[in-house]
């Protein structure tokens, strides 16, 4: 344990701490920070989030056909008003344009008329006329089931979708928004995670060997076991950037105000993923949390075996460049983003998780054996 | 007792060491070899590094390598050229091989604290090592070789950067430490190990030559080393004649140390042979490539 | 000799050449995935075998008498098949009807393509008439207002970028004169070679010669001070002069590096791509516009071989300047894996330092003349190409600009290595 510790502390230097906050700085600054600020990006997703987020508190985790009567009529109220607005506006009046359905029918070919519109859209940003598009958007998809199985599918795919139809999953208040928005910040915070891991375990073995330190451990008490032992060492390490990152990362994610919609399936008819489960938006963020403790520790044995073989940084960096595109790319988009996706096998993930588990284990297992026996 | 048996080291096609039969109890051992007679190759095996292509060598009647931690545990081992890190004290650097050793994180702050004194390096204990000389990085090191109070202590090279003050007091503390275990002592630098030595071990053409006290070696050339003076013009024609050991002027003319096999002229006179003689006798003919270290 | 020395320990490392082949692999890869378009592009030479590049009013009636005749043709044959005429070759691809053609095997394989073909020929022909109202409605102005307010300039920002695009302006005006916009090219919107190519495919050969060339410079120069031979080598005749050497294999081995990347990909991109007769035409033709309608506007009138140099000559003058930047922080940090990461931080914080910039600040725009931002817009150099880096030299200053600094900087370096304590 206290050699654990001692590794630890020799691969925490000031210098490298350092410079994981400049790079978690850069990333945060750089693709991070959009999602939170630009959350709901714009308009109408913004009044589509609120309208989304009123019905919660009106009618609680799923709609039934008489609350969607009630959000029916609201939107019918504010057709009324936008009406009224419409009317205290002397240029609309003047463009003989008073109801709504006549705004919303006019004609845009007319350059007045188009002016008149965007004027009251996108310039004075008349909160009511997004708020019935937003809701329209809504009852549009409520209304319409059925598209949510249109796609061509397999039987089984198609049987998912009806039994989730059946069961109600698909009435839950839940919105593309918030997932979609979800989704893109955790491969952010994945790959930046992997970034720092990457890092931090370059000089795992390098280090000691270039510096001929290995002469001495490997004679010491511990001797070569030291290998293992690093390997642990980088496994920890691992665990502490994650956790740290993570936290820090569901601490920002507080801001985005998302959390009345944890309890609420994925599989809403408001959402464009359909998973094979039924899980929980919580149990989704679970879910892709434990998916990045996982590769985070293949990315160690992989890294480890790396530090282990090259005979210097530059062929330590430069093996780590496929590494890195792999796991970034691919890696994230099927093992992080998308999980328990209906559009892919229900055991791609998990095997994939086996396949790579067991092959970066081989790989360490059978770099230890050959350390063990090695002329130093 | 360590016995080395019929140990064999080859790298590829290359023979290092060949049948080679060692016993150490305790006493110091002075490992005595030019450059690259694979001197690093043995203690490389005795301390794990390096594994015999054949033979065995064991501890107590037990192979080291079966002994693993075991053996470990009770070697300190300084190499010629060993690794530290820059930016550590030699306290954190001792507390962090202690670890390693397995020794008990208490018993090793107590004991680093302590060898630092006797290493004469307790004034910059908490200093970082980036600025030290290479003395101070060697009693570093020899520091870290005695943290465990090892029953084999195996020095490559350990008086390399000290000053003729520092390699006294070491000397000294070897010959203390020699009294209860074996003391292995790894060098090319002859009056390091004449004074202290119990045994001398010669290597030579990959094979013990001789193992055995310094006066028993010396003896082997016992009779045949003279000394005398020689004039300038008949330098030339005395060296190609003889085996130089020495030659200083002195008084206008050359005095000479040398080995002969012929009988004994009047103006020469006999002297006994030391262990550098005898080296210089041995290793004459075969001058090794030092690249041929492993 | 001690130039060769040095460069062999480059070319010696398995792991850039085994990076390089990987990197030109997936460059195969990527073409190979682009491939399926390139037949469908082909039928674009005959066009031009026929009518020429240039669609001014005589191009424009051949290409349309040409297309006519077609399409009769074409009529005929249906007519006799199925009874069916069609008033123009996509209707054919109506989905309530073509699905149920293709089923019962009407036409053979060769008719399919004819009508494929056919159907291509219109776009070309209808886009004309898109493109020349486009252009004659283009107010370059207008789109420095917009990008104004979408960015939200202001002040003195805001001013000197409407005078960059006044300066553009007579450009559009001679553009249009020239009839740069009516050659015929591949079209933007159905294939949108330009993206791939300078986009996708320059986009991942910068990238590609970068890590090569950040990973090598800094395994180089600091070579001697994690091989121990720093001692040695310095205290030699040439002594600290060797960093000179290694700076100027860094420089050499980086261009070649990067002109091999590009001269490789780029032949396998144009053996699985015809642009035979297509080399002339202008980059600034509205052919080239794609999904987004952006039109592509060059300061100058120049074909689209000369572009492609032009752009290639900028990308070896990047890596240039990435060897350089290397160098500087090698010089400062021995430790080449940090050198590395360091420089992607710089990456970022160059990408990053603009939108900290006062919206009003003249400073917004000179913080965009930095290599780091330009080269993550290949597709736009020598270009219209937004607010922020739409200026006629703006490519010319940046490479120049940065590569007068970091001379200066990587030769104070040198000079303070001279006397640094070993």
């Amino acid at each position: 344990m206290r050699i654990v510790v001692n590794e630890i502390r020799k691969l925490f230097s000031v210098k490298v701490i350092l410079l994981l906050l400049l790079v978690s700085f850069f990333v945060y600054q750089q693709f991070i920070m959009f999602e939170f600020k630009h959350f709901p990006n714009g308009r109408p997703l913004l009044d589509d989030f609120r309208a989304t987020q009123k019905m919660l508190v009106d009618y609680g985790e799923s709609m039934d056909s008489k609350e969607f009567q009630d959000f029916k009529e609201i939107k019918e109220q504010r057709i009324a008003e936008a009406s009224k607005y419409l009317k205290s506006q002397e240029e609309v009046v003047a463009a003989g344009i008073d109801t709504y359905e006549e705004f919303r029918n006019m004609d845009l070919e007319n350059e007045k008329l188009a002016a008149l519109h965007s004027k009251i859209i996108f310039e004075d940003y008349v909160d009511v006329f997004w708020e019935i598009q937003a809701r329209e958007g809504i009852i549009d998809r409520y209304e319409h089931p059925e598209r949510f199985n249109q796609h061509e599918l397999t039987h089984k795919q198609n049987a998912r979708m009806d039994e989730l139809v059946e069961n109600g999953s698909t009435k839950a208040i839940f919105t593309d928004m918030v997932f979609d928005n979800y989704n893109a910040l955790i491969r952010y915070v994945a790959i930046l995670i992997f970034l720092n891991i990457m890092i931090i375990l370059m000089p795992l073995y390098i280090r000691d060997k270039r510096n001929r330190v290995q002469l001495l451990q490997y004679t010491s008490k511990t001797g070569r076991n030291l290998f293992s032992q690093k390997l642990v060492t980088g496994i920890s390490a691992a665990m502490i950037v994650i956790t740290a990152q993570l936290a820090f990362f569901f601490f920002m994610y507080r801001g985005n105000d998302t959390s009345m919609f944890f309890p609420l399936s994925v599989n809403s008819i408001f959402n464009f993923f359909v998973s094979w489960y039924d899980l929980t938006f919580f149990q989704y963020m679970v879910l892709t949390v434990l998916c990045v403790y996982l590769l985070g520790i293949v990315l160690v044995l992989v890294g480890a075996w790396i530090s282990s073989i090259s005979p210097n940084y530059m062929t330590s960096v430069g093996l780590h460049v496929p590494l890195a595109f792999l796991l970034f790319g691919t890696g994230t988009t099927y093992l992080v983003q998308n999980l328990t996706t209906i559009y892919l096998n229900p055991y791609l993930v998990p095997i994939s998780f086996v396949i790579v588990l067991v092959l970066s284990s081989l790989l360490f297992m059978w770099r230890y054996r050959k350390e063990k026996v090695k002329n130093i | 007792m360590l016995i080395v048996e019929d140990v064999t080291k080859n790298f590829g096609q290359f023979n290092a060491l060949k049948n080679i039969n060692l016993e150490f109890n305790n006493g110091v051992y002075g490992l005595l070899a030019p450059n690259g007679a694979g001197k690093t190759t043995l203690i490389k095996m005795l301390t794990t590094l390096l594994f015999p292509t054949s033979g065995s060598i064991r501890y107590d009647g037990e192979d080291i390598i079966k002994m693993d931690e075991k053996y470990r545990e009770i070697i300190g081992y300084l190499p010629q050229e060993f690794g530290y890190y820059k930016n550590y004290s030699p306290t954190s650097y001792l507390l962090y091989l202690a670890a390693l050793k397995g020794i008990h994180r208490k018993t090793a702050v107590a004991r680093v604290e302590e060898l630092l004194k006797t290493v004469a390096l307790d004034h910059v204990a908490n200093k970082k090592m980036k600025k030290f000389s290479g003395g101070m990085i060697q009693r570093v090191g020899i520091a870290q070789a005695m943290l465990n109070d090892p029953k084999i202590l195996i020095l490559d090279e350990p008086t390399a950067g000290l000053d003729p003050k520092e390699r006294v007091r070491f000397r000294n503390l070897l010959t203390n430490l020699a009294r209860d275990r074996i003391v292995i002592l790894s060098t090319h630098i002859v009056s390091d190990v004449e004074s202290i030595a119990n045994e001398i071990i010669m290597i030579k053409n990959q094979e013990v030559l001789y193992k055995d006290t310094v006066s028993n070696i010396c003896r082997k050339i016992d009779g045949r080393v003279y000394e005398t003076e020689v004039s300038y013009e008949q330098t030339e024609q005395f060296r190609s004649t003889y085996l130089i050991f020495s030659e200083k002027q002195e008084n206008g003319s050359m005095y000479m140390r040398f080995l002969t096999e012929d009988t004994s002229k009047p103006e020469w006179k006999m002297v006994h042979p030391n262990l550098e003689d005898v080296f210089l006798y041995i290793y004459q003919d075969g001058v090794l490539s030092d690249d041929q270290t492993a | 000799m001690i130039k060769q020395l040095e460069f062999k320990k480059i070319i010696s490392s398995p792991v850039i050449l085994g990076l390089f082949v990987l990197f030109l692999l997936f460059n195969c890869f990527l073409i190979y995935q682009q491939s399926s378009i390139r037949n469908d592009m082909k039928s674009l030479q005959p066009i031009v075998k026929e009518t020429g590049t240039l669609m001014d009013e005589e191009g424009r009636n051949k290409l349309q008498t040409s297309y006519e005749k077609d399409l009769t043709n074409w009529n005929q044959l249906s007519k006799s098949k199925t009874g069916d005429t069609y008033q123009r070759a996509v209707d054919f691809y109506k989905p309530e009807l073509y699905y149920s053609l293709i089923e019962s095997n009407i036409y053979s394989e060769k008719e399919l393509q004819n009508i494929n073909k056919l159907a291509i020929k219109e776009t070309y022909v209808s886009s004309i008439q898109e493109i020349e109202t486009l252009y004659s409605n283009l107010n370059v102005m207008e789109n420095a207002e917009e990008g104004i307010r979408l960015f939200g300039l202001k002040g003195a920002a805001a001013e000197t970028v409407r005078e960059h695009y006044t300066v553009l302006k007579p450009r559009v005006e001679e553009l249009v004169q020239n009839k740069e916009h009516l050659h015929l090219f591949f079209h933007g919107k159905m294939f949108g070679t330009h993206s791939f190519l300078f986009k996708t495919l320059f986009g991942f050969m910068l990238f590609q010669a970068m890590i090569l060339i950040v990973l090598f410079t800094a395994f180089i120069v600091n070579y001697e001070f994690e091989h121990k031979t720093s001692l040695v080598a310095y205290s030699t005749k040439r002594g600290r002069n060797l960093v000179w050497d290694k700076l100027l294999v860094s420089i050499f081995a980086g261009t070649l590096v990067t002109v091999t990347l590009l001269a490789i990909t780029l032949f396998i991109y144009f053996m699985v791509f015809d642009y035979s007769g297509l080399w002339n035409v202008p980059i600034s033709s509205g052919f080239l516009i794609e999904l987004n309608n952006i039109p592509f506007i060059s300061w100058w009138n120049v074909t689209f071989i000369q572009y492609l140099f032009m752009t290639c000559g900028l990308v070896v003058i990047c890596q240039i300047l990435f060897v350089l930047i290397t160098f500087c922080l090698s010089m400062l940090i021995r430790n080449s894996y940090i050198v590395f990461t360091l420089f992607g931080v710089i990456f970022l914080a160059g990408l990053y330092i603009p939108s900290i910039m006062p919206k009003d600040s003249i400073m917004l725009l000179y913080t965009h003349f930095s290599p780091f931002i330009l080269v993550m817009n290949v597709k736009k150099w020598w270009m219209e190409s937004g607010v922020f880096t739409t200026f006629k030299y703006y490519e010319v200053m940046t490479v120049t600009g940065w590569l007068v600094a970091l001379l200066l900087t990587a030769w104070f370096f040198i000079k303070r290595f001279a006397r640094e304590n070993i």
